[in-house]
C-alpha cells in the first residue's frame, strides 16, 4: 500500500513533487529525494536508512531516526 | 554491502514542505531564502567561543559597545554643547560593561539601592550618580544624600523624606523631579513621578523650591522605551522647557538641567511591528534634532540648561549575543520540525516583546522549513520561537541570536537551569570572561539549611538501583 502509494508520486531532479491522489505539490531536499528514491526501489525503511548513513557518512542511528521522521512527514502530509 | 556514491555534500535531514500552503504564501518560495549565517563575533569564531566558554555564552563585543556610545554622544554634542550623558544600569549592570561606559564618560542612572551601591563599588563617585526609581530606602537616600548624588524625586511622600534626612544629618540633598505627561504616545508613562498636565509637577516644584535641606537642580522625566515616535520627544522637551521655565517664573529658582531620560529604540524587531528594524526605527539624529531644536528654540533669549539623558537599550542591545546549540529535535504532530535549545526564555527575558535575528554559525543550505525553538526547560511556555523557516539542523548545530544586550542579563532568571558564562570580547580580539557560568554553590550561597534537616533521607522500599550497593 505504501509503495504503492509512492509509486504514484511524480518527482523530479529538482526536488519537486507531486502527488497526483490529492493534487498537492511539495518541495523535497536532497536526502529526501535520496530516502524517497530507495524506497520507490522497493527498499525497506532500514534499508534506505543505511544508505542515506554510507551516502552521507553519517552514524546510523542519526540516518534511522531521521528517515523515520520522515515517514511521518509523509503520513501527516497524507501522502501515505 | 552495497557499493554507494560517497558525496562531498554536507548532511541535511531529509524533509518536505508542501508548496502553496499557508506558509509557502507567507514565506515566499520554500527553497529561495536562506537563513544568514554568522561564524564570528567581532571577528572571533564562534566555535572557538563555544568551545572554550560552552554552551549557551553570551558574547558582548567591547567594539561595539564603544561605537555606540561614541556615535550616540558625538551626534548629541554636534547639536547641544551642554550635554551629559547617563548610563542606564538597569539595562546591563554587569560590571565590566557599566566599567566601559564609564571610561567611555558616562555618569551612572541608577534605580534602586542595589544600583547604587554597586555603581559606588565600581568606583564611581556619589556626584556623578542618578537616583532614580520609585523606591529608594531611607539608608539608601541618607547615603545618596552625604555622597552628593543627585536624588529624582517620584512622590510628594518622597520630598518630605528627604527634607526629614536632610534636615537630621544637616546636609543639602541634590534634588530633581521626575515628572510625567502625555506626549501623545501609548502607554502614557503616567505612574512614574508627577504630571505636568495636571497641576502636581508644580505644586512639587514649588514645594521643592522652598523646601529646607533640598537644592532643587532640574527636572527629569522617561516618556517609553523602544520608542519609535520621533515626535514624543519633541513634545516632551517642549512641555519640559515650559515646566523648567514656570518654575523659574513661579519660584525664582533657575534649574541647572533637564533629563529626557532614555528610550531610544535599537536595532531590536518590536513583535507587532511588521517593518524590518531598518525601516521601522529611526536614526538616532533625528530624536536629537527633535530634542535639540526644540530647546533651542524655547530657550533661545537666554542662557540653555544642561541636557541630562540616560539612554539603555539603544547603547548595548546590538553589542550582545547569545550563542545556544541544537540539544535534540523532534517532529511535533502538525509536521513542524522542533528543536530543543541549550537557552530558552529563561535567559531571553526579552523575547516576549522582541524578535531576536537567528543565525546560524555555518551555512546549512537554502531548503527552508517551518521549524519550533524550545527552550531547555521542563515548563511549556520555554518557546523560543514558534513559527521561524530554517534548514534542518543537526544535534549540536550552533544559532546566535541577536541583538540581546539590554535587559537580558540583568533581567535573565536563574529557574530550572544554571546561568550560563558571559564573555567580552576585547578591542584587542582576547577574550575576557567577564560573569562565571553558575555552579550549585553560588546559586545555593544564600540559602539556610536549620541543622535538624540536615542528611534526612527518605527510607524508600522497592526503588532503588542495581548499581548502588
Ligand atoms: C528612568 C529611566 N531612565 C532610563 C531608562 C533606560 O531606558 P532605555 O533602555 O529604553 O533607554 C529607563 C528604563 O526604563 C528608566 O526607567
Amino acid at each position: 500500500m505504501t509503495h504503492s502509494r509512492l509509486l504514484q508520486l511524480a518527482t523530479n531532479d529538482e526536488g519537486f513533487c507531486f502527488d497526483p491522489r490529492t493534487g498537492e505539490t511539495y518541495q523535497l531536499n536532497d536526502t529526501a529525494r535520496l530516502v524517497l528514491t530507495e524506497l520507490k526501489k522497493g527498499q525497506s525503511e532500514d534499508a534506505a536508512a543505511r544508505t542515506l548513513a554510507a551516502t552521507y557518512e553519517i552514524p546510523l542511528h542519526e540516518a534511522e531516526t531521521d528517515t523515520q521522521e520522515f515517514m511521518q512527514m509523509l503520513r501527516i502530509n497524507g501522502v501515505i | 554491502m552495497k557499493q554507494t556514491k560517497k558525496l562531498t555534500r554536507p548532511y541535511s535531514k531529509p524533509s518536505m514542505v508542501k508548496l502553496g500552503g499557508p506558509l509557502y504564501a507567507k514565506h515566499g518560495a520554500a527553497s529561495n531564502n536562506s537563513v544568514p549565517v554568522r561564524t564570528s563575533i567581532s571577528k572571533v569564531p564562534v566555535s572557538e567561543l563555544a568551545q572554550k566558554f560552552g554552551s549557551p555564552l553570551f558574547v558582548f563585543s567591547e567594539d561595539a559597545i564603544r561605537n555606540a556610545f561614541t556615535n550616540y554622544t558625538e551626534v548629541f554634542k554636534r547639536f547641544y554643547p551642554k550635554m551629559v550623558f547617563g548610563w542606564s544600569y538597569k539595562t546591563n549592570y554587569l560590571k565590566a560593561i557599566c566599567a566601559i561606559f564609564h571610561e567611555e564618560g558616562a555618569i551612572a542612572e541608577v534605580v534602586s539601592d542595589f544600583e547604587y551601591e554597586k555603581a559606588r563599588a565600581l568606583g564611581v563617585p556619589g556626584e556623578q550618580i542618578i537616583f532614580n526609581g520609585p523606591y529608594k530606602p531611607k539608608a539608601a537616600l541618607k547615603r545618596a544624600i552625604e555622597e552628593g548624588a543627585v536624588i529624582h524625586v517620584d512622590s510628594m511622600d518622597e520630598i518630605y523624606q528627604i527634607e526629614s534626612i536632610a534636615t537630621e544629618i544637616k546636609l543639602t540633598a541634590r534634588v530633581g523631579l521626575r515628572v510625567n505627561m502625555n506626549t501623545g504616545v501609548y502607554p502614557q508613562w503616567s505612574r512614574f513621578g508627577l504630571n505636568i498636565e495636571s497641576g502636581q509637577a508644580m505644586d512639587a516644584a514649588r514645594r521643592l523650591a522652598k523646601a529646607p535641606g533640598i537644592d532643587f537642580e532640574g527636572i527629569h522625566c522617561h516618556i517609553g522605551t523602544f520608542m519609535l515616535s520621533v515626535q514624543a520627544y519633541e513634545i516632551a522637551a517642549e512641555k519640559m522647557a515650559n515646566l523648567f521655565l514656570e518654575i523659574e517664573s513661579d519660584t525664582g529658582i533657575r534649574l541647572k538641567y533637564i533629563d529626557m531620560g532614555g528610550g531610544f529604540p535599537s536595532k531590536s524587531h518590536l513583535k507587532g511591528v511588521y517593518q524590518s528594524p531598518e525601516v521601522a526605527v529611526p536614526n538616532i539624529s533625528e530624536y536629537a534634532i527633535a530634542i535639540t531644536s526644540c530647546l533651542k528654540r524655547i530657550f533661545a533669549d537666554s542662557e540653555l540648561p544642561t541636557l541630562v539623558l540616560e539612554a539603555g537599550r539603544h547603547l548595548i542591545d546590538e553589542a550582545g549575543f547569545l550563542i545556544t546549540s541544537v540539544i535534540s529535535r523532534k517532529l511535533l504532530p502538525d509536521a513542524r520540525r522542533a528543536y530543543v535549545l541549550d537557552a530558552g526564555v529563561n535567559l531571553l527575558y526579552t523575547s516576549t516583546w522582541y524578535r531576536p535575528v537567528f543565525e546560524l554559525d555555518g551555512d546549512e543550505g537554502s531548503f527552508l522549513e517551518p521549524a519550533v525553538l524550545f527552550g531547555p526547560l521542563c515548563m511549556n511556555i520555554d518557546v523560543v520561537d514558534n513559527s521561524l523557516m530554517l534548514p534542518p539542523l543537526r544535534v549540536g548545530k550552533r544559532l546566535v541570536l541577536s541583538p540581546v544586550g539590554a535587559y537580558n542579563v540583568t533581567q535573565w532568571m536563574q529557574f530550572i537551569q544554571y546561568r550560563p558564562a558571559v564573555v567580552l570580547v576585547r578591542k584587542n580580539g582576547k577574550v575576557d570572561l567577564i560573569r562565571h557560568k553558575e555552579s550549585l554553590e553560588a546559586v545555593e550561597n544564600l540559602e539556610v539549611l536549620p541543622e535538624d534537616l540536615q542528611q534526612k533521607q527518605a527510607t524508600v522500599l522497592g526503588f532503588k538501583s542495581r548499581n548502588v550497593s
